[in-house]
């Protein structure tokens, strides 16, 4: 169910990633996770986005005004992800 | 009509608590809170409230101005406005002027040169005032 870059046993070697408004409704889950551990590179943020992209197509048409944070940072879609990281998808906000 | 509020909470509030120290950073502050309802809150409603003490009011007066429009920038919380025939996800105009200056990389804090500016003026002008 939830997408991989490689295969991976157990719960060790993964990014939970987290929608929130639109991205939520579009994706239909409020949380997933994806697999890195064992991965033969590396990974970006920007890899984890592709991978979210195919697995949840629909977030094709809001990407390009989403910005994502990891571990409650905003950061670069360059940012290297590592295991037990968590990124969120965080579309326009309108607090205040 | 209705209004919606969700919000990552952890980073909104590490978020907040990062927008506070920043304003007690450029103004003499002695007291600052802020709070973000989530969930429904009824029409007329307050969604967000700021509160500052300060020797001498220009101070916490900027200081709940800055609070404010870097809450706007950069809290992660969404509004959404809900009619009976559909549901609008609202945008504040604050985060894409943000995120076009810092290119999404970064604090938000420091894309605000504007803000800046615009502090550095108020300053002078409410001073003339005391």
């Amino acid at each position: 169910m939830d997408a991989e870059f490689s295969q991976t046993e157990g719960t060790c070697g993964r990014v939970k990633v987290l929608f929130f408004a639109r991205a939520r409704e579009i994706a239909g889950v409020s949380e997933t996770s994806l697999g890195i551990d064992g991965a033969e590179s590396s990974k970006t943020i920007k890899d984890c986005i592709d991978l979210l992209t195919k697995q949840f197509p629909g977030l094709e048409e809001i990407m390009s005004c989403i910005v994502v944070a990891l571990n409650q940072e905003y950061a670069d879609q360059s940012s290297l992800v590592k295991s037990g990281d968590e990124l969120a998808l965080i579309p326009p906000i309108s607090g205040g | 009509m209705q209004l919606e509020y969700e919000a990552y909470e952890t980073m909104a509030i590490r978020q907040m608590h990062i927008i506070c120290a920043e304003a007690r950073k450029r103004w003499p502050i002695i007291a600052l809170a802020c709070a973000h309802r989530v969930g429904i809150v009824p029409i007329g409603h307050e969604s967000v409230i700021v509160a500052a003490s300060s020797v001498h009011r220009a101070d916490a007066l900027l200081a709940c101005h800055f609070i404010i429009d870097e809450i706007k920038a950069s809290v992660p919380i969404w509004k959404k406005e809900i009619y009976a025939d559909g549901e609008v996800w609202k945008e504040n105009a604050e985060f894409f002027i943000n995120n076009s200056t810092s290119r999404r990389s970064g604090s938000a804090l420091h894309a605000n040169k504007e803000l800046d500016k615009r502090a550095d003026t108020e300053k002078n002008d409410l001073s003339h005032e005391t």
